[in-house]
């Protein structure tokens, strides 16, 4: 970053000159000057920046990534990179307010693709048509006092470095979570956050010119975009422009062009291990994020003489924290990124000061992870806040048990979730794990099962455990829940007697009411027959089972609603749903009120009269199923 | 890649069931697919993750590595046929 004596901090995302390499790949190596002159030809066919304008940006070549988003910034607008190319997300992110244009290198035959402008590319259509988006031409002077304004000629040498700096409170970028619970949520992003953190990134690993980074994630998440394009623009350092995939494609390209910083996730990664030692090139330093690498997947990059550094972050927040795995030595605890400070609440939740926060974020902001600090400032990552439970009266973290899966040296995978049961449990844990070498599966669970007695109480050790091939991880290598949880679904046939209660996992009482944290067991019995393939929680069973159910526990004395006002149903409510209830008492008009929440959005909510002035019965309650 | 001759059934039929064992695609039989239809997105459905899965199982059960170059291995993995006349030739080879 580069601060002006008593001014905005301005950003500058290139630091290139005009003959440094920026890109290679089989379209061609391109150098500074290429950049400056494909950014700028881009830039000058874009509509003029309004407020909040955006550009879409869809390019699979991270060269052209780096063009579209630099023309973008150059000519005063925002990015919007959607989570996926798929059409249907393409079009809907194009019907976001302020989204005046849309850069592509598909092969969709259309004004967009922005490859007929660049200079040393081949057109594949019949060439440039006239600007983006259907705005006028640039006029000179309408552009921000840029460095190398997109209006003037260029001099001959002129390198990308002389862009025009990026004031840090500016918002650059949107980018999208992939999302735990499958919906994705925007980021925004301003230049401080983004084109900060692809400094610090540069600098804390130590990144320099002569380094060429060679990918597996695609550059359209926030990893991705920073480690893989960010990171080396702001190092002045360069990019293959393909993303390999088979192992044999990985260490052929980065052989290729001599790519030495490796950016991947676990799940890439694994695949790599079916390599002998040597067919990859002696990498200077492998990036892993998205999800933990198992130890079995560092253990072998090790054996492949590959120093793994997993980064630790998420897209709201920014990069967190790394640590690095040497071959044979496995690290254990994180170290924070350069400018971010961490500490842990009593709960031993994690509070995080950081300069990759959005600007409105509450400070400290609290995370959902749960650490142990430990000495010289370092800290171990202990799980999601939501993975402790108590059974039986035994307090667990799931991350520990999964921990001590991992930790067994015969078993390639494993994770853990808690289920709903019935009976004084309340909940179970239950265990996926994938061994090494096959063997009966009765076997397999009893060496699980002893091994976790060995640190744990048997009330808390696994009831269900099941081998499996491999685990149901996602693209980033994610496990989510409900995934995990399928595995253990019960066949139709073997279902026992439908359940009609929900699991209160806690009450509170708060000012004017209570809260009650609810799960919905999967097996509830009013899903039966309730839209087959798409079970959702009928609005009368919300009323009725819980609901009713918590408010003639709390207030026996209100008697029977006589009516219901206000009741909505705004989303729906599927099984296994982590829900938080809400019921308010308006003790002198015998009102209570009840919202109903999953993640912070309400699913339902209304107000139950017990006044009796209204004579009008409980009809009201058949309307709506919750969807 | 040659796909003059057809690959032996007692290989595709192998893969079919590699398939389904490593992808835990335990709903369905080795007859339930096709070995001509897609493997990816349309056909079975499967995405890049289950594609390394299946490189890696294919790895570890016949010995055979995937080539340098993904569009080459697209079309290896574009079908059962496809993958099974590849490891028949790479195990002639």
């Amino acid at each position: 970053m580069n601060d002006v004596a008593n001014g905005p901090s301005l950003f500058r995302p290139v630091a290139h000159a005009a003959g440094d390499l920026v890109a290679l790949g089989a379209d061609g190596v391109r150098r500074g000057s290429d950049l400056l002159r494909d950014v700028l030809a881009v830039a000058r066919r874009l509509p003029p920046p309004g407020p909040g304008s955006e550009v879409l940006v869809v390019c699979g070549d991270r060269y052209h990534v780096a063009v579209a988003v630099l023309a973008a910034w150059e000519r005063g607008h925002a990015v919007a990179l959607p989570p996926n190319a798929a059409p249907e997300t393409v079009r809907a992110l194009r019907r976001r307010p302020g989204v005046v244009a849309l850069l592509h290198d598909t092969d969709t035959p259309d004004e967009f693709d922005l490859r007929p402008w660049l200079g040393d590319e081949l057109s594949p259509g019949t060439g440039p048509s006239g600007p983006v988006g259907g705005a006028d031409e640039l006029s000179p002077g309408t552009a921000s006092a840029n460095a190398v304004g997109v209006g003037e000629e260029l001099s001959p040498g002129t390198g990308p470095a002389g862009l025009a700096g990026i004031d840090g409170a500016r918002v650059i970028a949107t980018v999208y979570t992939s999302g735990s619970t499958g919906a994705h949520q925007a980021c925004p992003k301003t230049a401080a956050q983004l084109l900060g953190e692809a400094a610090t990134l540069a600098r804390c690993f130590a990144v320099t010119p002569a380094r060429r980074v060679v990918a597996t994630v695609p550059p359209h998440h926030l990893y991705g975009l920073l480690f893989s394009v960010l990171m080396p623009l702001a190092a002045g350092a360069s990019f293959v422009r393909e993303t390999p995939l088979h192992a044999e494609t990985v260490a052929a390209t980065a052989r290729r062009h001599a790519a030495d910083l490796l950016v991947s996730v676990p799940i890439h990664l694994r695949s790599l291990t079916v390599l002998d030692a040597g067919e990859l090139p002696s990498f200077a330093g492998v990036f892993s994020s998205g999800a933990a690498l198992p130890s079995e997947t560092a253990a072998a990059l090790g054996g492949l003489g590959l120093a793994v550094t997993e980064i630790y972050g998420a897209s709201e927040t920014g990069g967190i924290a790394w640590r690095r795995h040497l071959p044979g030595a496995l690290e254990a605890t994180w170290a924070a990124l350069p400018g971010v400070e961490i500490v842990a609440d009593a709960s031993g939740r994690l509070l995080l000061r950081s300069p990759f926060l959005p600007p409105d974020a509450a400070i400290p902001f609290a995370c959902e992870d749960v650490i142990e600090v430990v000495e010289g400032g370092r800290f171990r990552l202990l799980g999601r806040r939501d993975g402790v439970l108590k059974i039986g009266g035994k307090r667990v973290a799931l991350a520990e048990v999964e921990q001590r899966l991992l930790a067994q040296a015969w078993l390639a995978d494993a994770a853990v979730a808690a289920s709903a049961v019935e009976g004084p449990r309340g909940q179970e844990i239950v265990a996926a794990v994938v061994a090494r070498t096959p063997g009966p599966d009765a076997e397999l669970v009893a060496r699980v099962r002893q091994g976790l007695l060995q640190w744990f109480d048997p009330v808390v050790v696994p009831r269900k455990i099941k081998v499996v091939p491999r685990l149901p991880r996602e693209a980033s290598g994610k496990l989510t829940r409900a995934s995990l949880l399928a595995l253990f679904e019960r066949p139709a046939a073997k279902e026992g007697p439908p359940r009609t209660e929900f699991v209160i996992r806690e009450q509170r009482e708060v000012a004017g009411g209570h809260r009650f944290a609810v799960q919905v067991p999967r097996d509830l019995a009013f899903f039966r027959g309730h839209f087959v393939g798409l079970p959702v929680l009928p609005g009368v069973a919300q009323l009725v089972a819980l609901v009713l159910a918590r408010a003639r526990a709390l207030y026996p004395e209100l008697g029977e609603p006589r009516r219901i006002a206000r009741l909505k149903f705004r989303r729906a409510i599927a099984p296994g749903d982590e829900l938080e209830l809400q019921l308010r008492l308006d003790a002198p008009r015998r009102q209570l009120s009840f919202t109903l929440a999953r993640a912070g959005e309400q699913c339902s909510a209304g107000v139950l009269d017990f006044s009796g002035e209204f004579a009008s019965g409980l009809e009201d309650m058949s309307g709506g199923t919750g969807g | 890649m040659s796909t003059a001759a057809a690959p032996p059934a007692p290989l595709v039929r192998e893969i079919k069931e590699l398939i389904i064992e490593a992808l835990m695609l335990q709903d369905m039989s080795p007859d339930d697919i096709d070995p001509e239809a897609p493997l990816l997105v349309e056909g079975l459905g499967l995405d890049s993750i289950d594609v390394l899965e299946l490189a890696m199982a294919i790895n570890k059960k016949y010995g055979v590595k995937t080539k340098a170059d993904d569009a080459q291995n697209r079309h290896i993995f574009a079908s059962v046929n496809n993958l099974a006349t590849f490891i028949h030739e790479q195990q002639a080879a």
